[in-house]
């Protein structure tokens, strides 16, 4: 079931570490298995206990090489997690865009539910052309858009408000 | 500036208006450009570089150009200083004022007290939550200890009841330790229960404290960003969760049942809920803001800014085309100044505006155009001028009078050119001497000098005031060696001239000495004929004496005297006959009849006349060259006869002085006809030229050919062409004689110029 799994080398310090990411042919598809690494830093933390929400999403993209063309674009899927909390009942919700979310009493639980999600279906099967070596990049970040137009100005030299990781790549041989 | 570069500007500056607009519209929360709002914002970044370049390179191309003194570049950098100062700076200050309220009154909006306030709402609406919690737990509590009493099977009824004592609980149920739902109860129907089932955390907290109550739900609904995903969760009510063991006391029949929790779920308070809710949406908002307000504060000064620096560069570049549009009719102007000075008068471009400054180009070419007028007028006058004197000048040369303008000290000032003809002299050798001082010309001056001062003489003592000119005929000797001996008669008329600067004279004359010899034939005609008269009458009787004397002698006298009576008779009578036919000659000069013309072949007459000489001595010497189909003249056959006889008998003479002449002796009698051009069209003249290859005439000789009296012969009267003169003269012809170049003899031409009416011609033919 293990197609790849790459060693992570670390990244920046206030960034998001990609720590484990490899692509898992189930019966409903391809699932997508990773572990990312990252904290709140004090003012995150701060806007979250304050009721601002905040959104991660994960991109994927899976590329074919090809010698005539530009490459391939297999597959493009991103997913978006929100992280809020309630101050009048105290309760951390998390939840996927368009599924069910999840209560939590302590920010790290909330976190931990982010930092480890469960295996998330990227592309039905039958997306992938079996046999065929695909470059995948992942990428996982605080996603800006959701955020306030002011703080994304400030964002754009404020790093309290950056997030994001690295773009991790990796081989995939889609089985 | 191009007029392309013009609309360019005038486009860009519509689009960058529009992305300003933008940009400040963006600035509040909403709109479509929230999501674009860092392209607007580097798009009016790029308009702000672009603007900025374009600006340096108008600048410095002025500075260029003012530097190297360009003309009009001081005006156009004053103007464009001026304009760019218009638009600069109270942009500035409004700029400097909006960036001071903008930074203030941002931050004057966070401040502790409501930062307090919502922090103590938010407790308030916990305090509310947790009296609700612990009425809801105390409910919760009793309701468990009935359970624990009532006996087992009751429990559907005692839900059903607590849920109907409680009109906000959603539903009652008592679940297992693993949480399987055992019973439940619902306040309405519908719904699905197994949601609202505990958690295994609720479950174990329950287990070990034997209470878990808390608030839950009213979650997302807070999500206001424009533009993000929708959220579809619908947003939970905000209700009170209680799950509380369920005490189990030991069964009469010794068993104990598995572990029960009651699991209680109220609605909130409709007030408190949607007060609590309005307060969390506040307290998160006021959070967003409070962290958002450095960025919205960036946003204003970098809007503003840029509004600014386009404004400072739309004021600097519209500062160049205003500039340029002022300046352009005043270096126009300037220019055309210059054109002027210069003398160059062609009209200058106009500006095409209505206003002043068209005006005053218009005004100025109106100028250049009347100086240019004035100047082709005055070009124009001086031409005329210059025609009139030269037609004045002409007249002046081909007059055949000679005419002299003199100073007051009588130097010559102009002369034309009959003067040098006349006098023989290079008028410009003349020129600026006084007459008097010139070579040959002493007489003629003293004279002219004489008959002035004798005028003004005259008008000095009051007579004569009227006369303005004198009048005087003046001999002056012919320059030696010119060849003739007579002297230069001069008719000669002297007026006063009014010049500037003084007084001149001026003095016409005119060769009159032809004049003086046609009076003088005329003279020796009348003289002539009264001698002939005179001298005639006498003749006759002193040949009849002679010839009686003979008659009457004859036999009286001895041999040796009557050989010298018949001698001295002969010598008389035939001396008698010489001066009759002399006498004769002189009488038919005088007296020559009045031609009587008619028309007559000149050809015919000739060749009539030649037949005579041949044969003769002169045989073989005349050749005749005849022009056939000559045209008939008007003349007397009996003249001209003598004419022609007269000019042979001439050229006969001529070869015989010449005995022993190189060239063989040779008479040519030549008829051709003359085409000539006349007032009414070309005309014809006829020509006889008879010429011999004899010594010629003397020079002394050849002026005065045709006077009376005038002969190269030893013997004759020298009447001979004299005659031949008179009787072409009455024939309306012209006659010259002329030596040949080369001294081979001399020419006779006579040019008959009345021609036979066609009419006449087959009326009378010559004879």
């Amino acid at each position: 079931m293990l197609a790849c799994a790459l060693p992570q080398t670390a990244s920046a310090a206030d960034g998001v570490d990609i720590r484990r990411a490899y692509i898992e042919a189930a019966d409903e598809g391809y699932r997508l298995a990773a572990v990312y690494d990252f904290e709140l830093n004090h003012g995150l933390t701060d806007a979250v206990q304050h009721g601002v929400p905040l959104y991660f999403t994960v991109q994927i993209e899976f590329t074919r090489p090809r010698w005539y063309w530009f490459d391939e674009k297999a597959i493009t899927a991103h997913r978006t997690v929100h992280l809020s909390f309630d101050p009048l009942t105290r309760k951390y919700h998390v939840g996927i865009i368009g599924s069910v979310q999840q209560d939590f009493d302590s920010l790290d639980d909330a976190l931990f539910l982010i930092r480890r999600p469960s295996r998330w279906v990227v592309a039905p099967r039958g997306a992938l052309k079996v046999g065929e070596a695909y470059n995948v990049s992942l990428r996982m970040l605080l996603d800006p858009d959701y955020l306030p137009k002011p703080i994304q100005v400030n964002a754009f030299n404020n790093s309290e408000w950056r997030l994001a990781s690295d773009k991790k790549s990796f081989t995939y041989k889609a089985e | 500036m191009k007029t392309a570069l013009r609309y360019l500007l005038v486009v860009g500056g519509a689009v960058v208006s529009i992305l300003l607009f933008l940009l400040a519209s963006a600035s509040d929360n909403s709109g479509f450009f929230d999501h674009h709002y860092s392209w607007l914002l580097g798009l009016n970044a790029a308009v702000a570089v672009a603007l900025l370049l374009l600006v340096c390179v108008s600048l410095f191309r002025l500075y260029v150009r003012f530097k190297s003194g360009k003309f009009g570049s001081r005006l156009m950098m004053r103007l464009v200083m001026l304009f760019a100062g218009i638009g600069v700076l109270p942009g500035l200050v409004i700029f400097i004022v909006s960036v001071q309220f903008v930074s203030h009154s941002i931050e004057s909006w966070f401040n502790v007290n409501v930062e307090e306030a919502l922090e103590s709402g938010i407790t308030l609406g916990r305090a509310g939550l947790d009296a609700a919690l612990v009425e809801l737990t105390s409910t919760a509590r009793r309701s468990v200890q009935q359970l624990a009493e009532q006996p087992f099977g009751t429990e559907p009824a005692q839900l059903a009841q607590l849920v109907a004592q409680h009109s906000d609980m959603q539903n009652a149920m008592v679940v297992d330790g693993d949480g399987g739902l055992l019973v439940s109860a619902r306040g309405k129907p519908g719904g699905n229960l197994s949601i609202d089932l505990p958690t295994s955390a609720m479950l174990a907290k329950a287990k070990t404290e034997d209470l878990y109550g808390a608030a839950e739900g009213g979650g997302e609904s807070g999500n206001d960003i424009v533009g993000a995903p929708s959220v579809p969760q619908e947003a939970a009510p905000l209700r009170l969760r209680v799950l509380i063991a369920i005490p189990d006391p030991v069964r009469p029949n010794g068993t104990r049942l598995a572990p029960r929790y009651l699991q209680l779920i109220q609605l909130a308070p409709a007030q408190l809920a949607s007060n609590g809710e309005t307060i969390r949406s506040a307290y998160s908002d006021y959070k967003v803001r409070f962290v958002a307000r450095v960025g919205l504060r960036k946003m204003y000064i970098v809007t503003l800014t840029l509004t600014l620096l386009l404004a400072v560069f739309g004021a600097v570049g519209a500062a160049f085309l205003i500039a340029n549009d002022l300046a352009q009719p005043l270096l126009l102007l300037a220019e055309g100044t210059r054109a002027v000075a210069e003398g160059d008068l062609s009209p200058r471009p106009i500006v095409a505006t209505s206003d002043e400054l068209g005006t005053l180009t218009q005004s100025f070419n109106t100028m250049t155009r009347q100086l240019s007028d004035a100047r082709s007028a005055v070009e124009r006058n001086r031409a005329a001028l210059q025609n009139a004197k030269a037609h004045l000048e002409s007249v002046l040369a081909n007059m055949s009078a000679g005419v002299m303008v003199l100073d007051g000290e009588f130097r010559l000032v102009t002369c034309n050119d009959s003067v040098e003809r006349i006098l023989q002299q290079a008028g410009v050798t003349m020129i600026g001497l006084p007459l008097q001082q010139v070579e040959g010309l002493q007489e003629f001056g003293a004279a002219i000098v004489a008959a002035f001062s004798a005028q003004s003489a005259q008008s000095a003592a009051g007579r004569n005031l009227q006369r303005l000119h004198w009048q005087r005929q003046i001999e002056i000797p012919r320059r030696p060696g010119s060849g003739e001996e007579n002297d230069l008669t001069l008719l000669t008329r002297g007026s006063r001239l009014p010049v500037e600067g003084g007084s001149g004279y001026l003095v016409v004359f005119d060769d009159i000495s032809d004049v003086i010899s046609a009076q003088r034939s005329i003279a020796w005609g009348e003289v002539a004929r009264r001698l002939a008269h005179e001298i005639k009458n006498p003749l006759t009787p002193i040949q009849l004496s002679a010839e009686r004397l003979q008659m009457k002698l004859e036999g009286k006298l001895g041999q040796a005297d009557m050989e010298l009576l018949n001698r001295g008779t002969a010598t008389i009578v035939n001396q008698v006959a010489a001066m009759k036919r002399m006498v004769d000659d002189f009488r038919d000069y005088a007296r020559t009849p009045p031609a009587q013309l008619g028309p007559l072949d000149l050809n015919a007459l000739i060749e009539e006349i030649l037949h005579l000489y041949t044969g003769g001595a002169s045989d073989g010497i005349i050749h005749p060259a005849l022009a056939p189909g000559l045209p008939l003249v008007m003349g007397d056959a009996t003249q001209l006869r003598q004419v022609i006889h007269n000019l042979l008998q001439n050229a006969q003479d001529a070869m015989t002085e010449q005995a022993a002449h190189v060239a063989a002796p040779r008479i040519d009698v030549v008829t051709e006809a003359i085409h000539y051009q006349s007032g009414d069209g070309t005309r014809t003249a006829v020509r006889l030229a008879i010429s011999d290859n004899g010594p010629g005439f003397a020079q002394k000789i050849l002026a005065r050919a045709f006077e009376p009296y005038v002969t190269s012969k030893a013997r004759g009267t020298g009447l001979g062409l004299a005659m031949v003169k008179k009787i072409i003269d009455e024939h309306g012809g012209r006659i010259d004689i002329q030596n040949h170049v080369d001294r081979s003899g001399a020419s006779v031409l006579i040019l008959l110029l009345k021609l036979a009416v066609p009419d006449n011609i087959n009326t009378n033919v010559s004879t």
